[in-house]
């Protein structure tokens, strides 16, 4: 089992191996508790980083080879708060950076064994920015998509067995 | 000249008809609901957002006045996940439709549109089967 990070480069984004994510600071981004508001004359709408980051949880999930979204503590944390119903874990692994008109994103995955993972990453990116652009009209910058694990078929039985 | 909530009473006088302020969140979170796309009004954590007028309650709609004349709509949604801003815009023009046929027009100012959070299909029709 995969234990350690690895991040890929690629277009819109990257996934390689290190820390954080080298966000441009200054991109009049704001942090992740505000809000974007679009004004008009009849009103503003305003779409909250949840929605945001729980279209980019769908989007990932729809490619093929991804397993699971969520390093092992947010999963675990998911698990937990999922089985007492005090939470779900579709926007687990999922950080995002929402600014006036533009969106940054954070992505940890664990994804099958055997898949490309530079192949996973680039469909992951590329179906996260079609998903958040569609539906926010938000444009996004940066999908930068985290492996910290892979999943092998049969991993929960033995899961399962030892416990 | 602004819309009066308040009510001529006497003693045990009938209950007061509902203010223009309260009529308009009624109406514009009824109109909102209608519309495909919009599952249900979002109530935050603690008891906003809400237009309250004596007992009654109208959850994730916020209206409150914007000038002498006019109220401001702020509705706070949850919605299936579709592109936002085109469903922001059917709203929008239901709400004033809905104002229109209420004899509100002239109350209703700028409709502001949070979208709080979206649901995937099954949820949403999970939640509308609940609602």
């Amino acid at each position: 089992m995969a234990q350690e990070t690895s991040r890929v480069a690629g277009g819109s984004g990257r996934t390689q191996g290190e820390d954080g994510p080298t966000r441009g600071e200054q991109r009049g981004r704001r942090s992740s508790a505000e809000e974007a508001p679009l004004e008009s004359e009849r009103g503003s709408t305003t779409i909250a980083d949840a929605v945001v980051e729980k279209v980019a949880a769908i989007a990932a999930r729809e490619v093929t080879g991804v397993h699971e979204l969520g390093g092992q503590a947010a999963r675990a944390v998911g698990t937990v708060t999922q089985a007492v119903g005090l939470g779900e874990q579709r926007s687990q692994g999922v950080s995002v950076e929402v600014g006036e008109r533009e969106a940054a994103v954070d992505l940890t995955v664990v994804t099958e064994y055997g898949e490309s993972i530079p192949q996973v990453a680039s469909a992951i990116r590329e179906n996260v920015i079609k998903r958040i652009e569609g539906i926010t009209g938000l444009s996004v910058t940066e999908v930068n998509v985290t492996v910290n694990d892979l999943h092998f078929p049969g991993d929960e039985q033995e899961t399962t067995r030892v416990s | 000249m602004r819309p009066s909530s308040r009510g001529h009473s006497e003693g045990a006088a009938p209950a007061r008809p509902p203010s223009r302020r309260l009529q308009l969140a009624q109406i514009s979170l009824e109109a909102a609901l209608a519309v495909e796309g919009v599952v249900r009004a979002h109530s935050g954590p603690g008891a906003l957002p809400a237009t309250v007028e004596g007992s009654e309650r109208v959850a994730g709609v916020l209206v409150v006045a914007v000038d002498d004349a006019r109220y401001g709509v702020e509705l706070h949604l949850v919605t299936s996940v579709v592109p936002l801003h085109p469903l922001a815009e059917r709203v929008r023009k239901q709400v004033e439709r809905a104002a229109s046929t209420g004899g509100l027009r002239e109350a209703l100012g700028p409709v502001d549109i949070t979208f709080e959070d979206v649901v995937e299909e099954r949820t949403a029709l999970a939640s509308g089967e609940a609602a």
